[in-house]
This record gives structure tokens, C-alpha cells and sequence, in this order.
């Protein structure tokens, strides 16, 4: 294996003096010298760096991936699109109008001039009434009549003016 | 005797400091010896390219655990020898790639830059003439001065410097070739 015999041109110095008689007679011997004891604590110094790097958490191999160019532009868009979809479900969550209904109390519904309810549908006002019912029902009664107490409840709602439709989707 | 041919011979051949590697018990053992038989080859052929010292032991260490990583993939299809040079090789150019990118200059600027710190270099031990020769060189394309590196200084022969840069003999003869009429012409001017 080590043997490999160069079977075009063995000969550097002959090649070289038929290429370049000025070069061929310069010095080759090696102008550059290392700090002392240099080659003796490589080997030491290498193998402190292979044990640190076998040991190198997740997070940061994780870290120098990202900030290398040919990943950053693909975690870049990843991240955007994360922070995007977040956003985007985080609006539709808070913003809604039944919501924003959930802490006003179905009295509060009831008694307070419709004007200040423009924003919101009829479905959503029921809706809120019927969800916020239900819970003070339970509150006070077992759960094994919520049922019954429900199905009073729409009875009641059916027998007022409100669309069919409207109570079919409660 | 080239650098290149000393090392060859010395010490435990590259198939027993495998077969110590594969052994878990004398993995760090064998990791030492491999450290030991190449540092000194890969440490200059690594300087010759980046000229100074401080660059080179980070890039040399790099080299070895690159090594130390991937060394139970090694496919012993080819030679131990040229794998390590071929990493070496790999490494300095990606450093110099990294260095051109990260400073925002052009080529032969990085040229500049190496022949001044040839300049200030304390480790640097030549003569007028030898400094002459390495600002020459330095005016060489990478490639270009790679090949001249390994064949004028380590005597390496064609064929095991085709396997390490992945380039035919041809090639790499008339590189060689043109490498050494634009220092003959260079050194004259001078």
C-alpha cells in the first residue's frame, strides 16, 4: 500500500532541473518552525478537542447547523412560518366575539340596551347565554340532571321568537 | 529525504493502527499513534497553504477529529495516507473559502493577506531567497499551489496526488508545470 511506485515521473529533482534549472538549484529545506514542544502536546491537545466534541450537546451542534448558510435559509422559513401559524390561531382565538362574551354575564345580556350588542350575532348571544346557563346549572344542580335541565332550556328558547335554525345549531 | 517518504516508513503501518482503532480497549491508543505518525506532514503541508501558525493548528486540529470521528467509516479501499491528506486538503481550502466569505475580500486580496503575515511571521525561519519563493508561490491560484506544494516540496508522486485532489496525472502534470514556469518567471523579475 505504502510502496505505490509513480510509474509517469519518480524523479522530482529530474523533472524539475529539465522544467526549471533556477528552481532546482534553490534550497528546499523547510523555511517554516513551530513554537517549542509543539508536535510533542498536539497529540494531547487533539484528543482533549475529540473527547470535548463527542460531548457537545445537542443544543449547540443544533445551534452551529442553523447559523451555517445552506441550513439558515430553511430554518429561517420554518421559524417564519411557525411564528406565522401561531400568530394567525392566537388572533382567531382571542379575538372572537363569543369570547369576548364569555366574561359578560347572560344578565348583563339581557339587561342592557341592544345597542351595545350590535357586534355581535344572535347565535353568538345565545350561544354565550345557553354555555354560561349550563354552567350555573351545574353549579347548583348534579350532573346527572344537566340533561334534563338543557332540554328545558331549548324548550324555552323554542317557544320565543328566535329562529329555528339558530336553536337547531345549540 | 522528503518529508513525504521519511514518514512513510515510520513507526506501525497504517493496517495495524486500524486494527488498534477498531478495538475499543486500544481505540485512544491507536488515535495517539495516528496523531504522532501524521502531525508533523499534515501541520506543514497545511502551512504551506495558510502561512500562518495559529490558523494552521486550529485547521491541523480540526483534521484530526475529523479523523477521530469518522474513522470507523473508513472503507480501507484506499490508502489511510491519502484519506487523512485528502481531509487535510479539504479542510485548508474550506478555510480559505471561509476566510474570503467571512472578510468580504476577493482572492487576491487572501493572497495579500497571506504574504504579510509571511512577513511578520516569528515562525518563519527562511532566507531572502526562501521568503522570495514563498510570496511566488503565494501568487499561485489554490489548486495550483497545492500541487506545486506537494510535488516541489514533498515529492509526492502523481499518481498519490491524483487520489488525494481527485484530478487526473495529466492534469496535474501540466499544472505542475505551469506552477513552475510562473515561479522561474516571477523569481527572474524579481
Amino acid at each position: 500500500m505504502n510502496s505505490k511506485k509513480d510509474k509517469y515521473d519518480p524523479d522530482t529533482k529530474a523533472e524539475l532541473e529539465r522544467l526549471s534549472g533556477k528552481l532546482s538549484e534553490l534550497n528546499k529545506s523547510n523555511p517554516f518552525s513551530t513554537p517549542k514542544d509543539y508536535f510533542d502536546e498536539l497529540p494531547q491537545k487533539i484528543k482533549a478537542n475529540c473527547i470535548a466534541n463527542d460531548r457537545k450537546p445537542l443544543l449547540n451542534i443544533f445551534f452551529e447547523y442553523i447559523f451555517q448558510p445552506k441550513y439558515a435559509i430553511g430554518f429561517s422559513i420554518l421559524f417564519i412560518a411557525i411564528i406565522s401559524v401561531s400568530i394567525i390561531f392566537s388572533n382567531q382565538k382571542d379575538n372572537s366575539p363569543t369570547n369576548e362574551l364569555s366574561e359578560v354575564s347572560w344578565e348583563d345580556i339581557l339587561n342592557t340596551d341592544p345597542f351595545f350588542f350590535d357586534d355581535y350575532s344572535e347565535f353568538e348571544l345565545i350561544t354565550t347565554l345557553v354555555s354560561q346557563t349550563n354552567e350555573n346549572l351545574n353549579l347548583l344542580t348534579p350532573s346527572s340532571e344537566e340533561n334534563i335541565y338543557e332540554e328545558d332550556l331549548i324548550e324555552y328558547l323554542s317557544n320565543e321568537d328566535y329562529e329555528i335554525e339558530i336553536l337547531y345549531n345549540l | 529525504m522528503s518529508v513525504f517518504r521519511e514518514n512513510k516508513s515510520k513507526g506501525l503501518s497504517d493496517k495495524e493502527i486500524l486494527i488498534q482503532f477498531k478495538d475499543k480497549n486500544s481505540r485512544n491508543y491507536a488515535f495517539d499513534l495516528l496523531c504522532r505518525k501524521y502531525q508533523q506532514q499534515i501541520y506543514f503541508h497545511i502551512r504551506r497553504m495558510l502561512i500562518d501558525h495559529d490558523d494552521t493548528n486550529d485547521v491541523t486540529q480540526e483534521v484530526f477529529i475529523k479523523i477521530w470521528k469518522n474513522l470507523d467509516k473508513f472503507r480501507e479501499d484506499s490508502n489511510l495516507f491519502t484519506w487523512i491528506y485528502r481531509i487535510a486538503t479539504n479542510e485548508t481550502f474550506s478555510f480559505l473559502r471561509k476566510k474570503r466569505t467571512k472578510l468580504f475580500i476577493p482572492m487576491h486580496d487572501v493572497e495579500k493577506k497571506l504574504s504579510n503575515s509571511l512577513t511578520s511571521d516569528s515562525f518563519f525561519d527562511g532566507d531572502e531567497i526562501q521568503m522570495k519563493l514563498q510570496k511566488a508561490i503565494l501568487k499561485l491560484p489554490n489548486k495550483q499551489r497545492t500541487v506545486f506544494n506537494m510535488r516541489y516540496f514533498e515529492e509526492m508522486p502523481y499518481l498519490e496526488m491524483s487520489e488525494i485532489l481527485g484530478t487526473s496525472v495529466g492534469a496535474l502534470k501540466a499544472s505542475y508545470h505551469i506552477a513552475v514556469k510562473k515561479i522561474e518567471n516571477i523569481l527572474t523579475k524579481d
